[in-house]
């Protein structure tokens, strides 16, 4: 299908990411976005914008009638959903291709049989991997019996759950029975769908995952794994690729990932995440939207995976000038707008100043500047620190590098946790696993005071002292007088 | 923004500051700190008070997710109150210690703005 114009249902880092994709392909780009949600490196860059609704998601970047009008409305001929919102909705997916507006991804029908996750694990087993007890839950009856089959910590789970949300943890019966109605709510609040299951859970589990990719032609590539262990509840902060697996076991995965991939036509790119324990592996779900943390995958095989996404919605080739191996490693920090002194509560506010890392195999993907707002209405990332190096222990260190270099004002943010965590000896030694980080950051507050207060203060007297002098006039040799300056934004 | 470098027990620290008209803002190695203006006292929203907040507000414009108590019950230390929902994240209120619900302000499926109250707590002596 052609087209020269590409619409964008999101916002933020990937909105931004996508559009300088489609501009390296000569592609117009048009940003639908929500209301108010103006100051961010996407609106700025896109070519063409409509405002498609209100503020809140569900007006916005949630109403598909909305997005699809908003497109139709600039002559886009495509559309690219990132990740999150509708980007693994298929009634989605199938009004744009009602509306004979490419959707950049998989077609709607392999959105709605992978966002299944009950019939994405069948696939799986007839491809031979391996997979977790499970027993779907249709209503009270045989809930005792179901549990204990699947046995005890399991995950209760929406159907068509994803990005962390509509799971929980239960260890007995009386917590299961108190959890089913609030994840059914929450299942039918954000996926539409109240069907759950439970699935056996596993405590000292690593979270790996295998990135696809399945061009027009129907050729396969299989573009490694990522280790994705480093989460607290569900949300991901750290990434990174390659894992350390066992060589034996990554070479198994990779064939039943390729035994995986050909038993459909599937088309795009696509993650495969598995529960990794002892040496066994276990297949989660596969994912058909691009990951947050693709950009991992792209810094070790040297590719463009926005690019190919596009390319292959063009029916073109993709990665013809890549020899595609894996060098090198590399990791990712998500920059998110939250507290890690206050739960992680999140943190709203102007970005009163914001000096991005910058250097050798140092890349960015920010979706704000200086000056730009972190609203409550969306998610808490502001951007990703992605690095690479020949090694990992190359990569921690420029991470750290990195992540001192970058200095944020206006709102709180993870980046004193986030340096914690790398130089933790569980993350050192890779021994970082799902529940891992929970403990981690209970100790790191117990004992996380960088500075004493002592100093805090001293510091903080000094500067107040030299700010009650401004009804002075200003000296020349006084230092403070810069700040006195500064303009509230 | 500003650079401030300072010499404490023989060490040396590098701080940058910022300064706005509603406080001051100090950033050393991915920490970030804010002092509110207040007149002319400084006040470190990171240092929170040793003093249990009797009226909870919403420290962020959110939705309340879940209500788990009503007006006048008991509750217990770190039992969860209700939980605001904003930015894909799910925030929890819990208790402080023993107390009583005192008066309810909010509803659930409510969208809330920032320092809207929520509950006003009595806690035991």
């Amino acid at each position: 299908m052609a087209f020269e114009k590409v619409a964008i249902a999101n916002r933020g880092e990937i909105a931004k990411r996508i559009i300088v994709s489609c501009h390296e392909l000569n592609l117009k780009t048009v940003l639908l976005y929500a209301k108010g949600d103006i100051q961010q490196e996407a609106y700025r860059m896109a070519d063409e914008r409509v405002c498609i609704g209100d503020s809140e998601p569900i007006h916005s970047y949630l109403n598909i009638s909305a997005l699809i009008e908003g497109a139709k409305f600039k002559g886009a001929k495509a559309l690219h959903p990132g990740y999150g919102f509708l980007s693994e909705n298929s009634q989605f997916a199938k009004s744009c291709e009602d509306n004979q507006i490419a959707f950049i991804g998989p077609c709607s029908k392999d959105i709605s049989l992978f966002g299944n996750k009950m019939k994405a694990r069948k696939i799986a087993q007839k491809a031979g991997i391996p997979v977790l007890a499970s027993e779907k839950i249709s209503s009270k009856d045989k809930l005792k019996e179901k549990a204990e089959k699947v046995t005890y910590p399991l995950m209760v789970k929406a159907s068509c759950g994803g990005g962390g949300r509509g799971l929980r943890l239960v260890n007995n019966l009386e917590e299961l029975e108190n959890i089913i109605p609030l994840v059914r709510q929450e299942a039918l609040q954000n996926f539409n769908k109240e069907d759950i299951f439970l699935e056996k859970y596993l405590n000292q589990a690593k979270h790996i995952e295998v990135q696809v990719f399945i061009s027009a032609k129907g050729e396969i590539f299989i573009l490694g794994d990522r280790d994705c262990s480093s989460q607290r509840r569900h949300q991901k902060i750290i990434e990174e690729a390659p894992s350390l697996l066992p060589l034996k076991m990554k070479e198994k995965m990779r064939e039943l990932c390729y035994k995986f991939c050909s038993l459909m036509n599937y088309r795009g790119a696509g993650t495969l995440e598995f529960l990794v324990q002892g040496d066994k592996f276990f297949f989660l779900e596969m994912n058909t939207r691009i990951q947050v943390e693709h950009t991992v995958t792209e810094m070790i095989y040297g590719v463009d995976l926005i690019k190919a996404q596009i390319l292959t919605a063009l029916g073109q080739a993709v990665f013809l000038d890549r020899d595609l191996k894996a060098q090198g490693h590399s990791i990712q920090c998500r920059i998110c707008a939250e507290d890690p002194h206050q739960d992680f509560l999140p943190s709203i506010g102007p970005l009163l100043s914001c000096v991005w890392p910058l250097g050798q195999n140092i890349r960015v993907d920010t979706g704000f500047q200086q000056g730009d707002q972190i609203s409550s209405f969306y998610d808490s990332l502001i951007s990703k620190i992605v690095v690479w190096d020949t090694t990992r222990k190359g990569a921690m260190q420029k991470m750290k590098q990195a992540l001192n270099q970058t200095i944020i004002f206006g709102i709180f943010t993870n980046i004193s946790f986030l340096n914690f965590l790398l130089s933790h000896e569980d993350f050192i030694k890779n021994q970082i696993q799902i529940n891992s980080l929970e403990k981690i950051h209970k100790n790191w507050q117990t004992n996380s005071l960088p500075l004493q207060k002592e100093l805090l203060e001293s510091v903080f007297k000094e500067l107040q002292s030299s700010f009650n002098r401004k009804g002075l006039k200003k000296r020349s040799f006084n230092p403070w007088s810069d700040f006195l300056t500064n303009k509230e934004e | 923004m500003q650079f401030l470098e300072k010499k404490w027990k023989g060490q040396e620290f590098r701080f940058f500051v910022y300064k706005t008209k509603k406080g001051l803002w100090l950033h050393y190695k991915g920490e970030t700190w804010f002092w509110k203006n207040q007149g002319t006292q400084f006040h470190s929203i990171k240092v929170s008070s040793k003093k249990k907040k009797e009226l909870l507000k919403a420290q962020l414009p959110g939705r309340i997710q879940k209500i788990f108590i009503q007006k006048l019950q008991r509750v217990k230390k770190g039992q969860t109150l209700l939980t605001l929902s904003a930015m894909k994240i799910e925030y929890s209120f819990k208790a402080e210690g023993e107390a009583v619900v005192e008066d309810l302000f909010c509803k659930e499926g409510e969208s809330v703005s920032l320092d809207q109250n929520l509950i006003k707590i009595k806690y035991d002596e």
